[in-house]
């Protein structure tokens, strides 16, 4: 571990070595795909999804959700009961896994411990009849691409962790293949090595253009390394987006609770006006609020007159005032919910209260230490503010 | 506006699930292609052997032998034929009971031993519960048989002693096929139930202590139910062996001690009376079945595991 | 502390008494006497020569060898293969197969033994080497299942499926990754099977009595007819056999690949 963590970090700002051109990713397309296990429990169900070329795209959902059979369906290590995957256009369902060439990675990286990493990655080339040359070229070359020169010749066994991790990769990309799916890769690894590994996965698939499938329950780690996420549950693809928008604008509230801390308040919709969404608080004292019509076409857009909705706000947004009259005139773009402070936490970089409403609804602020903002304790009486345009209405 | 809440799910995945025509339900082509089926032909041809040369005799033999006029007789007879072959059935029982027993008693507190011993000597003793289990049963009762003679071990300790003064006949008495059975079985119960023993975690035991139980309230309470799947697992592995023992009976047990599979023997190879053979067999097929059903249901294949598989028969 | 003392003094006594054949028939082969006397008086390698020389012993020792052998060598490759099928696979019967393939383990021998005696009678290949091969292929195929099963259980399939990704077709992933990192425990079910079938000798007893004797159906004969102090020294031979081939086993089941 200790050599691994000084290696990347020595070498970590290290240009990479250029992709020859060709190779580049291809887009993947699943149409109604279904698979059930044991004939009823539903694994994926009537899944529809485009990823385009190029993409890292990330499968994102508890355990159970049904990402990793996704995967191994477009792996080809299961087979779906309806429906087709095309890679680059080219149906995939009825062609034998060896065939597909999409490179793989799983969580413990699927080394062959009986061969040495040369041979390891040698594997898929000399499966393509590749003459010895060529696999040494091509090994030197891919093993420099992950900053593991001179590896050739070591045992998986004799390797760190995020080393072995890098030559499981260096294999599944060996062969040039189009894309790549990823299970976990870094699931095995601790915070600090995993944070690491991250950005180099992100510039080896920058530099290499391939496209990139990529399963992992940890919501961190799909916003900072996907181009787009689908965030899943029980089978079904619950909201689809870059990671800005499944974080600020997600699809509903199973989505804004997966994704992070999210206060939910429990709303009644007044009416719908030009400016926005007039609603107030269920619970007494009734208080106004207002959220602002939202061009993402939002899930509780159409709520009607009355329905009960959820005005979600993330923690971070919420700004602690002191004394619980709102400042501000008609004009204020904020909105305003008064409230006791119940605890103060300190966790480094941030200031965590647990806040309830008048109302009694539970809500999380967060602020930053940098912001030298006044400070609070428990008993104090506040306000909590936010900008209007961070609530998000979801319906309930 | 009185859509409602429109499912944000399907529009935001880019695709519209409605807009592409899923391909017919192929259940049959891909499947056929799939692994699933190498690997189910794979199974399915050990199975194959197994059906032609292990079912197909059985099955083949109790079918020719039970509409023969042999087997027709033997089903009514009256008299002394009768009374030696329902005694020979009721031996077979009370046998197997017995022996079944006496393997849990003493294979229990062997396995209990074994899992509350240091790993150093636990090592040896497993040692001389394996060594045996891996040599012929044969060589094993032939064991018995010098060291219970006029002239064997133990005839010359009891005389060395003085409890004695004639030598004893031990060989060819009841006694010594017990204790040649259970010599041979009771490695099944020690293996069985040690597995399960030592699957349990050692937690519990604290926990059921820091709860006020006792040595024995813990042993009652904790230890003993989870261990009973070894228990059950070994207990009607033993029974079942020694249903169709024949090797021990019939080299040290008494003229009384006829069991059912020495008077198939006697009536196929002395008598080539197949017919009453089937009679005698038929119900040893019956209950072994049954007990092997119970202990899939129950006990489940993975415990035949822990005992390495059912070695030998007695 | 009384307690777990008296626990241990009737444990080993148990245990002792499990072994306690092994303890008297070793000594025994090296005895110098005519007869059979135990602990035996003056000690000679004496019956080991007789046995040697004795050429009905040897033909019996051969039979079994021959039998055993090819026996196992076509239970192995059948067995590995339906014990991958049982793990891997997902097929429909699959539980049933999971315990029919242990049904030969508990069927009673008797039972299949007479029935084989019956069947071989009349397709002409009783008391045939071929009858006897037959037979010892449906005793070891459990074994060889049930042990190479535990160890693909034990084996990690997503490398098999890394190689299938990586461009290998089925068999060469099997060839090249599968058999590479699981050999041993296929081995290791090989020479139990081989232990299990070389002992056997209800079956044997049905279908082997005259032309192709066994080793253990030559032992039984000997024992049912008188104790002969040569049979000591077979068995010394056939214990010192089992457990240089079940160690090996026991060895064969720790290798670990690299």
């Amino acid at each position: 571990m200790i050599e691994a963590t000084s290696n990347t970090s020595s070498q970590q700002t290290a240009p990479l070595a250029a992709e020859p051109a060709g190779d580049r990713g291809q887009d993947v397309v699943f149409r109604n795909v279904t698979k059930r296990f044991g004939g009823e429990v539903v694994a994926v169900d009537a899944m529809s999804l485009d990823i385009a070329p190029g993409e890292f795209f990330t499968l994102l959902g508890p355990s159970g959700s049904g990402k990793s059979t996704l995967l191994n369906l477009v792996l080809g290590a299961l087979q779906p009961d309806e429906g087709e995957i095309l890679v680059g256009g080219r149906p995939i369902v009825s062609v034998p896994m060896h065939k597909r060439n999409i490179g793989m990675v799983f969580q413990n990286y699927a080394l062959f411990p009986h061969m040495t990493v040369f041979k390891n990655i040698a594997f898929p080339l000399s499966m393509r009849k590749m003459s010895k040359d060529e696999i040494s070229e091509r090994v030197t070359e891919v093993l420099e691409l992950v900053q593991l020169p001179g590896f050739e010749e070591r045992y998986p066994s004799q390797v760190s962790g995020g080393q072995q991790q890098r030559i499981a990769t260096a294999r599944a990309i060996a062969a040039k293949p189009p894309l790549i799916l990823m299970d976990e890769p870094l699931g095995a690894l601790d915070v600090k090595l995993r944070i690491e590994m991250q950005e180099q996965l992100r510039l080896l698939h920058r530099s290499l253009g391939i496209t990139v499938i990529y399963v992992t329950h940890d919501q961190d780690e799909a916003m900072t390394l996907s181009d787009r996420i689908a965030v899943m549950r029980d089978g079904r693809i619950e909201q689809v987006g870059t990671p800005r928008e499944v974080y600020e604008q997600p699809a509903n509230t199973w989505v804004a609770s997966f994704l992070g801390d999210a206060n939910l308040i429990d709303c009644r919709v007044v009416r719908h006006s030009s400016t926005g969404t007039v609603l107030t608080t269920r619970g007494e004292p009734r208080t106004r609020l207002l959220a602002l019509p939202d061009d993402s076409d939002g899930p509780a857009e159409g709520a009607d007159t009355d329905e009960r909705v959820f005005l979600m706000v993330r923690p971070q947004r919420i700004d602690l005032v002191s004394g619980t009259d709102p400042p501000g005139g008609s004009g204020d773009t904020h909105n305003s919910l008064p409230a006791t402070v119940e605890a103060a936490y300190f966790s480094g970089t941030e200031l965590r209260y647990l806040i309830t409403t008048d109302q009694g609804e539970s809500l999380h602020a967060i602020s930053s230490i940098e912001e030298e903002r006044e400070e609070f304790g428990a008993g104090d009486r506040v306000t909590a503010r936010w900008p209007v345009e961070f609530g998000r209405l979801l319906s309930s | 506006m009185a859509g409602g809440v429109r499912p944000a799910a399907v529009e935001l995945i880019g695709v519209q699930a409605t807009a592409v025509a899923a391909p017919p339900a192929s259940r049959f082509g891909p499947a056929l292609r799939s692994l699933t089926s190498r690997y189910a032909i794979l199974a399915w041809t050990g199975a194959a052997w197994l059906l032609v040369w292990f079912v197909v005799p059985v099955v083949w033999m109790i079918w020719e032998l039970i509409g023969n006029q042999e087997f027709q007789d033997t089903l009514s007879f009256t008299g002394a034929e009768r009374t030696v072959n329902l005694r020979a059935l009721r031996n077979t029982f009370e046998t197997s009971a017995v022996t079944t027993i006496l393997c849990l008693i003493g294979g229990y507190i062997v396995a209990y031993f074994l899992v509350n011993v240091g790993p150093r000597i636990r090592i040896i003793l497993m040692a001389l519960v394996l060594i045996p289990y891996w040599v012929s049963i044969i060589i094993r009762t032939y064991g018995l048989i010098v060291a219970l003679g006029r002239k064997g071990i133990v005839n010359e300790a009891l005389i060395d002693l003085g409890l004695i003064s004639e030598p004893l006949r031990m060989v060819f008495t009841t006694n010594a096929m017990y204790l040649g059975l259970v010599q041979i079985l009771l490695p099944y119960v020690v293996l069985t139930v040690y597995t399960s023993l030592e699957a349990i975690d050692k937690n519990l035991l604290t926990a059921a202590r820091s709860l006020g139980a006792g040595s024995w309230g813990v042993f009652r309470k904790v230890t003993l139910p989870l261990s009973l799947p070894g228990v059950y697992a070994g207990g009607i592995i033993v029974f079942i062996i020694t249903l169709g023992a024949y090797v021990t009976p019939a080299l040290i047990g008494g003229p009384g001690d006829i069991m059912i599979a020495q008077l198939v023997w006697i009536n196929v190879t002395e008598f080539g009376a197949f017919g009453t053979a089937i009679v005698l067999v038929l119900p040893l097929i019956v209950i072994t079945m049954v007990l092997f059903v119970v202990f899939n249901r129950f006990v489940g294949v993975d415990k035949m595991l822990g005992a390495g598989g059912a070695r030998e028969r007695g | 502390m009384g307690q777990k003392l008296l626990l241990g003094i009737v444990a080993v006594a148990i245990l002792l008494f499990i072994a306690s054949p092994i303890f008297v028939v070793l000594p025994l082969s090296f005895s110098d006497a005519r007869g059979i006397q135990f602990p035996p008086e003056a000690y000679s390698l004496r019956r080991f020569r007789e046995f040697f020389g004795a050429e009905d012993w040897l033909n019996a020792l051969w039979t079994s060898a021959k039998v055993s052998f090819f026996a196992v060598l076509v239970a192995t490759p059948l067995g590995t293969g339906m014990a991958l099928g049982l793990v891997r696979g997902k097929f429909p019967g699959k539980n049933f197969l999971n315990s029919f393939v242990i049904l030969p383990l508990v069927f009673p021998t008797l039972i299949y033994g007479l029935s084989l005696f019956f069947l071989y009678r009349r397709i002409g290949i009783y008391d045939t080497e071929l009858g006897l091969v037959l037979a010892y292929i449906v005793v070891g195929l459990p074994f060889i299942v049930l042990i190479t099963a535990a160890r693909f259980r034990s084996f990690d399939e997503s490398l098999e499926l890394t190689a299938m990704s990586l461009g290998a077709n089925w068999w060469k992933a099997f060839f090249k990754v599968t058999l590479p990192l699981t050999w041993s425990g296929i081995a290791a079910g090989a020479i139990i099977a081989f232990i299990i079938v070389f002992d056997e000798l209800i079956i044997a007893l049905f279908i082997s009595r005259i032309q192709e004797v066994t080793l253990p159906v030559k032992m039984f004969n000997s024992l049912e007819l008188e104790v002969d102090p040569l049979l000591a020294v077979i068995a010394s031979f056939l214990i010192i056999n089992s457990l240089i081939l079940a160690g090996l086993a026991a060895l064969l089941t720790r290798v670990r690949h690299q």
